[in-house]
This record gives C-alpha cells, structure tokens and sequence, in this order.
C-alpha cells in the first residue's frame, strides 16, 4: 500500500505534540528504540490518532507493534480508510 | 444483589526495600524507578518466608519471582510482598455491593502471565494500552447500570499496577487524582493484593459514607469493577 504524504504529515505531527520532540526522518524507524514512544506516550498517541482521524481502535489492534513506526501507523489507518 | 463486604484486612512484610536497594540490580538510578512508576520503596519478605505465610486470601511473594528468574528492569523494579483480604457475606455489613462488571479476554493471555518455568511475563506496553481503557470502561459499566456517574464516588480502591496507570484512569473518569487512593509509593505493585491493601488502608482511616469502587486488572487478561456504598461512615 502506497505510503500516503498528507497522511505521514499528519502523522508526524500527531508524534510530535504527544512526545513533545522531533520524529526521525526515516519512517520505518522504531519508535520505541529511539525513545519517542514508551508507556508514557504510546497510550496518548493512540488516544490523539482516535482524536484526529474520527475512528475508535477496537481492542485487537491495540499492539504497539501497529504503531511502532510512522511507516506501521500510516499502513494501519490505510487499511482503516482513514 | 443481597453482599456486603464487611471489613478488610491486609499484611505487609517489615522489610522495607527502598530504590537504592533494587537500582543496582536493574541497571537504573533510584530516581529513574520512582520517575517511571511512582514507587519509592516496597516490602519484600524474608526468603524464608512462603506466600502462604503472608495470609490466606490475596497473598503474593512477588520478590520470589525476581529471585528466580530473570526480568526486564521495567517489571523488576514494580513488585513487592503483601497480603489483602476481604470478608463477604449475604448479612447485612458496612457496605452494601451494587454492582459488578466483570471480564476477560484470553486472546490477550500471553501479554501478562506467570508460569513456574518461564517465571512472570508482562509485556508493558501492551498492558498500559489495554489496562488503561478497560479499567475505566469497567468502572463505568457498573456505574451506569446504577445509574451513577464518577463524580458520585467518594473514593477509587484500584489495583496499585504503577502510577501511569492510576492517572490515567482518574483522566479517562474525569476524576480528580486525589480520589485515587494511593498507596503504591509505600508498597509497589504487591499484584492480587494491592487493591485489598489500598481498600484496608483506606477503610482503616474510617472514610465519610458513600459510594466507593474497588477495580483492578491482572493476567489473562481478566479485570472488572465493584460498586458499594455504605450508608453511615
């Protein structure tokens, strides 16, 4: 699946305003290797993606792994239509 | 639903095993653990010391796991020993159960368990995710087939898991944080007994009469929520 500009824009800025630092240019960087994401930040993020893109992500997606990456993150909500 | 509980008890080991005392071990600064999770000491129970010993309802030697296998610095430094209990029955006692929302979800089981060869394994990220949705969803279920909302209770008696989790369910209610109540910088994540600790403290310093809840979350996944009220303090 394509990977979406306007959608990894929007994506970075979700990053961003729950981590409060700069996201890595390359989007398939783990996000939790580099320390933007922990338990911290993880569930705010997803809450904020919820936020943004109108949807509700029901409990069998909520796996870090689907938002380990902006790469992963972008995937999941294309293949939620958002 | 004719059940009251009538009074709480608990025990927790004299051994007070502050930060400095596991920080080595794991690699991390004492400031490091109490920044990630609240906690500024635990009880852990001599090594002579069974879980049996420590009681006979809720009881946990969680620092015989730590013993004997090996864990990531981020579940190390939670746990601590305790006890926890509760006294039920259908005559009448101090507070009078409303409701109850109970479940599990077994896809989940995995995430969060022990077993006497691979030791405990919990996989953070996943429980924070899951623990702080369903704990508030729970919480509200019941309240709402009593048609009350949060701001009616007087007190939340919450599984101690770490400070994350117990802000995040205030925020997810709309609560203020000192409607928590908090004993986990004293004690750590004592796992099954932390929310009958908490409930015995908080019983103990006769709170004002009102409805209270008691919620928790732990392997399997399975979690729920209890509604109660007393009528006088």
């Amino acid at each position: 699946m394509p990977e979406d500009a306007s959608r990894i824009a929007r994506i970075r800025a979700l990053i961003r305003d729950v981590s409060g630092r700069p996201t890595p240019a390359d989007v398939e960087e783990c996000l939790f290797e580099s320390g933007l994401l922990d338990s911290f930040v993880l569930p705010d993020l997803v809450s904020a993606i919820e936020q943004e893109y109108a949807i509700r992500i029901p409990d069998a997606d909520l796996n870090p792994r689907k938002f380990d990456s902006i790469a992963r993150i972008d995937r999941y909500l294309a293949s939620r239509g958002a | 639903m004719n059940a009251w509980l009538h009074v709480f008890g608990h025990f927790v080991p004299e051994r007070v095993v502050g930060n400095a005392g596991i920080a080595a071990r794991i690699g991390k600064t004492p400031e490091w653990i109490e920044n990630a999770s609240g906690i500024r000491e635990r009880r852990w129970a001599r090594r002579e010391t069974s879980g049996a010993d420590l009681g006979v309802a809720a009881a946990e030697k969680m620092s015989a796991l730590l013993e004997a296998h090996s864990l990531d610095s981020n579940t190390a430094m939670l746990f601590g020993d305790g006890a926890g209990a509760v006294l039920i029955s259908s005559r009448q006692g101090r507070w009078r159960l409303l409701d109850a929302a109970l479940h599990s979800a077994g896809e989940f089981r995995a995430d969060l368990a022990y077993d006497a060869a691979g030791g405990l394994r919990m996989n953070g990220l996943f429980v924070i995710l899951h623990a702080s949705r369903k704990l508030p969803a729970a919480i509200e279920e019941a309240l709402a087939r009593q048609n009350m909302t949060a701001a009616e209770v007087r007190a939340f008696l919450l599984h101690q898991a770490n400070r994350n989790l117990l802000d995040r369910v205030a925020k997810a209610l709309g609560v203020e944080q000192n409607r928590i109540f908090t004993n986990l910088e004293r004690y750590g994540n004592t796992s099954s007994a932390s929310m009958l600790i908490a409930a015995s403290e908080w019983a103990a310093a006769e709170p004002p009469s009102g409805p209270a809840v008691f919620a928790a979350f732990g392997a399997g996944f399975h979690w729920g929520a209890v509604v109660a009220t007393s009528e006088t303090a």
